[in-house]
């Protein structure tokens, strides 16, 4: 399936559900989108070090499990943009509906 | 495998790149919470090849080069300046009674020079967290920097016309500034162009 281009509006929609690390993420796309989304894994992290340097995702040290692990939370503008992203992709999807659907 | 796949990783990162240690940290992890469910050999396989994550991560990490560049620019002058104060002969003139041609053309092109540090510095600050005002106010510097160049190379060569003995490299000073510029702006112009979305 062609998403990539939606690959940021997808990794901001699994963090507004809670703080997670990349392997959860991925898992996660993967389950939620009943294996539609099943591209190369790595492909996340440049993603989500760009949102981060974009103000719209944080990270730190997760220390607690037998790995340490980084961990990705929306900001409060990560959150802002999630809303508005999610509004004009409704949009499209119901636009593109009142044109395709038979 | 999860040993080559990082050795590999992390020979087709660049350099010098930013947060490259945390990045094969993430790398690591992944790799051995995927090869606990599904083995090693299928844990990188879905992981995706090294030189493309790479090449991703050397995408996102352009605006940075593109700041650094403007910083570097910027430091030319700052460097530069004692060099010519002990190596430029002295003006024929009393201070006060500099050619109007040469005294104007100076004092644009410290004002540029200080909106570009501004511009720069505020620029280079942002440019983790907020990329496309980084890039508008590195772009605002960049500007700054060509039209000082450009000034600039007007006033070597008519500073070397009107003061004897200045040395023959002083009229290339103004140029190799202005290439230097024109550099950092096609940095600049590469991190605004690339796609900035995965």
């Amino acid at each position: 399936m062609e998403h990539r281009g939606q690959l940021e509006l997808l990794l901001l929609a699994s963090l507004a559900g809670g703080p997670a690390h990349g392997y959860a993420l991925i898992e996660w796309l993967r389950e939620r989108s009943a294996g539609a989304f099943d591209y190369p894994e790595g492909t996340i992290y440049p993603a989500l070090h760009k949102l981060e340097s974009d103000g719209l995702v944080s990270s730190r040290w997760d220390d607690t499990g037998p790995r340490r692990r980084r961990v990705y939370r929306l900001t409060r503008r990560g959150r802002a943009v999630l809303a508005r992203r999610r509004s004009s992709w409704q949009e499209f999807v119901q636009a593109v509906e009142a044109v395709v659907a038979p | 495998v999860i040993e080559r796949y990082l050795a590999e990783l992390e020979r087709a990162l660049p350099r010098f790149l930013w947060r490259g240690a945390r990045i094969l940290e993430e790398v690591e992890d992944h790799l051995r919470a995927s090869a606990a469910r599904v083995g090693e050999e299928e844990a990188v396989r879905r992981f995706g090849r090294p030189h493309e994550l790479a090449r991703a991560f050397r995408r996102s990490q352009a605006a940075l080069i593109a700041a650094a560049a403007v910083l570097a620019v910027l430091a030319l002058p700052v460097l530069g300046y004692p060099l010519l104060e002990n190596t430029l002969p002295p003006a024929p003139w009393p201070e006060e009674r500099q050619p109007h041609h040469l005294h104007w053309k100076q004092d644009r092109a410290a004002q540029l020079f200080l909106a570009a540090a501004v511009a720069g510095i505020a620029g280079t600050a942002l440019v983790t967290r907020r990329r496309t005002a980084a890039l508008v106010l590195l772009a605002f510097a960049v500007l700054a920097l060509v039209g000082m160049g450009a000034i600039g190379t007007v006033l070597s060569a008519q500073w070397a016309e009107a003061v004897p003995g200045t040395p023959w490299w002083h009229t290339a000073l103004g140029a190799v500034f202005l290439a230097c510029a024109a550099s950092a702006a096609a940095l600049l112009a590469r991190a605004a162009l690339l796609p900035s979305r995965a």
